[in-house]
């Protein structure tokens, strides 16, 4: 029996192979359809889709009129370990920044109220950013936490503060974190903030923070494009 | 700034996830009209679609069209933490486990293949191809591959009721003990939406696993789509010392 896979995943793969390979390098212009398809000796149309499919990986990106370029490698996030966004965008090699889009004092409410253990009239504070690295949009992330945790939240920029060094700062330390990764769609205004077309699939992960002291300090939600990250976990 | 923020509809999502709670709304009740719903929470229209949108959006409720919004079902939820096989995991959380096999034969290892069982090229391996249903719902298509020099005469198994792991520990004495796995999105083809009861061009999980003996020989290099709209993971995590 024989088991083919279909012309277009062939092309694909030795496109993809080449890739990995480094011989189409980040930032660099694959060689035109017209001569793609004449190498291969197959037609334009099987070499469109196969073009589209490693654009839909997030392998290729299009540029209308220009051609088709090789994306920047995949950033691999342990599903788990506790990671803070800067230090693991530092490792990848891309200089982080952030982009603050709110921050602000609100009643917790019924919902922050469950997840925190607290009044719903107690105060939390929410954080939204935008992860960059080397300016271009990673992770859309909301926080949330107890404003009676760190009562001077007020006064920190957190386009430069990373959370983590104002947890340090006040001796608060991170015990353990409950995540849940899903993928869902993004729409406007998350999508635009990602640059991401709508309903672009893309990873949505939820953290629960506990502390040493066995309190719930932060809840974070956030969104990354499935054409930037792969998650890995390792079980035993 | 206010268009990026959504506190408005973000707020009156809140209160819809409460209401839900507290009225004990299940999976496929339905949720008061959006006429109602504005009503009760003194809401313009434009803001609570836009919430109900994200709600829809995240798997947290669905649509029919003339009827209206309903509740749905959860998601399948996964723990990363421990190495349990699939049908014992899964069923220590109360649910039925059925497989079919789609595809179940001898090939030479492709590249990839070769390269995540760290052997040669066009060595002969298994592969087995199932849908995997819980509770009678098609939510993974997962496609192993296994060096037949390792269980010779797997395929004389039945894996339509046989579990594989439990095969491979009870007749061949081999026992896994570590996975691991890459989680990125994909598309699913025409072909494996069939299978999995969706549309093609439907988001999926794409999990691609190398299981490994307790020496730490890989032994099976596995592909599985999982659907987005029923299936998430969790884990808890303890705090690798940070040094950041």
């Amino acid at each position: 029996m024989i088991h083919q896979q279909p012309l277009y995943r062939q092309i694909a793969e030795l496109l993809r192979e080449k890739i990995e390979k480094g011989e189409y390098q980040f930032g660099q212009f694959i060689p035109s359809e017209r001569e793609l398809s004449a190498k291969y000796g197959v037609n334009r149309l099987t070499l469109r889709k196969a073009i589209a499919l490693l654009v839909n990986e997030g392998l290729l990106i299009p540029k209308p009129g220009k051609g088709t370029y090789v994306n920047r490698p995949k950033i691999d996030s342990a599903f788990d370990t506790i990671q803070s966004t800067t230090p693991f965008l530092l490792d990848m090699g891309l200089t982080p920044s952030n982009r603050l889009i709110y921050s602000g004092r609100r009643k917790a409410n019924w919902k922050y109220a469950q997840i925190f253990n607290i009044s719903p009239d107690d105060d939390i504070f929410q954080i939204f950013r935008v992860r960059l690295g080397d300016g271009e949009p990673y992770i859309l992330e909301y926080t949330y936490l107890p404003y009676s945790l760190i009562p001077d939240i007020e006064q920190y920029d957190f386009s430069i503060y990373s959370l983590y060094d104002i947890y340090n700062k006040h001796g608060i330390q991170l015990a353990h974190d409950t995540q849940t990764l899903e993928i869902v769609k993004i729409c406007p205004p998350q999508s635009s903030l990602l640059n991401l077309p709508e309903n672009d699939p893309v990873f949505m992960t939820t953290e629960t923070i506990i502390d040493t002291r066995g309190k719930i300090v932060e809840y974070t939600k956030s969104y990354s494009s499935g054409k930037k990250f792969v998650f890995s976990t390792v079980m035993e | 700034m206010g268009k990026l923020i959504q506190l408005v509809s973000e707020d009156l999502r809140e209160k819809i996830e409460e209401y839900i709670v507290t009225h004990k709304l299940k999976a496929h009740d339905k949720l008061p009209s959006e006429r109602s719903l504005c009503e009760l929470f003194s809401a313009n229209r434009i803001t609570l679609r836009e919430a109900l949108k994200h709600m829809q959006n995240e798997g947290c409720i669905y649509t029919v069209h003339g009827k209206g919004n309903f509740i749905a079902e959860p998601k399948y939820t996964e723990d990363v933490r421990s190495f349990i096989s699939y049908s014992s995991g899964w069923e220590s959380d109360g649910y039925q486990t059925r497989s079919k096999v789609i595809d179940f034969y001898i090939i030479e290892a492709p590249k990839k293949v070769a390269q995540a069982l760290k052997c040669r090229i066009g060595t002969s391996v298994y592969l087995l191809k199932r849908v995997r249903y819980l509770n009678d719902i098609p939510l993974f298509l997962e496609t192993a591959y296994i060096p037949i020099e390792y269980c010779p005469k797997l395929d004389s198994f039945n894996f339509n009721s046989c579990s594989l792991y439990s095969t491979l520990e009870q007749f061949y004495n081999i026992k896994l003990t570590h996975q691991e796995h890459t989680i990125s999105i994909t598309k699913l083809e025409a072909f494996e939406a069939h299978l999995l009861g969706m549309q093609e061009g439907d988001a999926a999980f794409c999990i691609k696993g190398i299981t490994k003996t307790s020496d730490g020989t890989p032994f099976e290099y596995c592909v599985s789509l999982n659907r987005a709209d029923k299936y998430k993971m969790s884990g808890r995590l303890s705090s690798a010392n940070e040094t950041a």
